[in-house]
């Protein structure tokens, strides 16, 4: 053991404080150096004089009346607020776990809403699928339902795009006429039909949409 | 804890606010000594040891009657006295032992002459030397060798390890050495 390491720990040596397989070391350390030595029963035997001046220190005294009072201030003031906490309505204080509970329901109900909100917005958006045949002004319904059944074909003679150019003046203008609000739209797996009817010339144009919103035109 | 300070814990419990005394008055020399050691005020001393019996009857549900309750108080003392020494003396200030001529009276009171004079050596000698320590230093010394307690209770005492009591209690048992060597060079000499 070097004088070092003895010095740290010959304070608590001192004391009694330190046993053991290390004590044997230092102690013999002690018996080998001098200076170490003289260093343990210094600081032993200045413990040993300060623990006798405590003993023999005429230790701090209550008076007798200044107990008792401090005493009933104690006891009175303890029993004023056993009395107030009795007749004040009971709090129960809330656990750790309930504000992080209140926290995780705030923030599921705001997901849910915002899911919810999402899940509104969609539905608006997406034109609704319709198993029933569709209704359209000015045609059977048997045979709106054949052409929802087959929206992926396009009925009648090819129309040359020309034709489908000309064509697109009247739909607008159909578009604006009142009576064609009545207009449908129908989905079938990943097309989507729509159909215009004119109540004046009661043509009926069919548009086929594919998914990439490309259209294709029937006109009966 | 004994069987009758077990009862009395027991009694205040039930709401018999007059057992309190008898369960505290065998620890109110203890108290207000080491109170009055932590703070050296003896007016201080009265304020902490009040405190902390105000505390000790608040909180004594909370106490496990399977430990000590002379530790348990001391405890509370301790913090108490932590507290107050924070309120009373703003940070850096230093600390002055202030006792009124009655309460030098009192701390002397004795009938021999000669002992009245080398108490109150030996007091302001005491005093002296735990000046020259930190708080801690201080607590853990008065706690391990002048109130006996072992290392494991005052670690318990002061909510503190064993390995930080050991620590503070090597330095301060140097730091003593060497107070009493500079101070006090003929006790020193006296140890030769």
């Amino acid at each position: 053991m070097t004088c070092r390491k003895a010095r740290s720990l010959t304070a608590l040596m001192a004391g009694g404080d330190f046993v053991g397989r290390k004590a044997d070391r230092l102690k013999k350390h002690l018996g080998r150096c001098a200076e170490c030595r003289r260093e343990y029963e210094d600081i032993r035997v200045a413990l040993e004089s300060i623990k006798s001046i405590a003993r023999e220190e005429a230790p701090p005294e209550w008076r007798e009346t200044e107990w008792k009072e401090m005493l009933g201030r104690v006891i009175s003031q303890e029993a004023t607020r056993r009395k107030a906490a009795l007749s004040s309505p009971r709090r129960h204080p809330v656990p750790g776990w309930g504000y992080a509970g209140a926290f995780l329901a705030v923030v599921a109900i705001v997901v849910i809403g915002f899911v919810l909100k999402n899940e509104r917005g969609k539905s608006v958006n997406v034109p609704v699928t319709q198993k029933e045949p569709i209704v359209i002004a000015g045609v059977e319904p048997s045979q709106a339902g054949q052409k929802q059944e087959k929206t992926a074909t396009v009925r009648g003679p090819e129309i040359p795009k020309p034709a489908i150019e000309s064509a697109r003046p009247q739909i607008q203008s159909i578009k604006a006429s009142p009576k064609i609000t009545r207009a449908e739209k129908a989905e079938s797996g990943e097309t989507m039909t729509m159909a215009l009817v004119s109540q004046d010339t009661g043509l009926t144009v069919y548009w086929v949409f594919n998914k990439n919103f490309e259209w294709k035109e029937d006109k009966k | 804890m004994n069987e009758q300070e077990k009862r009395l814990v027991e009694s205040v419990l039930e709401g018999e606010t007059d057992a309190f005394e008898p369960l505290v008055l065998p620890y109110r020399q203890a108290l207000l000594t080491l109170a009055l050691r932590l703070s050296r005020n003896i007016e201080d001393a009265r304020e902490i040891s009040q405190e902390a019996l105000m505390r000790a009857f608040k909180y004594l549900r909370t106490f496990d009657t399977e430990k000590s309750f002379k530790n348990w108080l001391f405890g509370i003392l301790m913090n108490a006295a932590h507290q107050h020494g924070r309120k009373a003396r703003p940070a850096g200030a230093g600390v002055r032992i202030s006792l009124s001529p009655e309460d030098e009276r009192q701390l002397r009171a004795t009938d021999n002459p000669e002992r009245n004079h080398r108490q109150g050596e030996f007091k302001s000698m005491l005093m002296d030397c735990l000046d020259g320590l930190s708080r801690r230093e201080r607590e853990v010394f008065l706690l391990r060798d002048i109130e006996e307690r072992s290392i494991r209770e005052t670690a318990e005492i002061l909510r503190s390890s064993s390995v930080s009591v050991r620590v503070h209690l090597s330095a301060a048992r140097r730091k003593i050495k060497e107070r009493i060597r500079e101070r006090f060079p003929e006790l020193a000499e006296g140890w030769r």
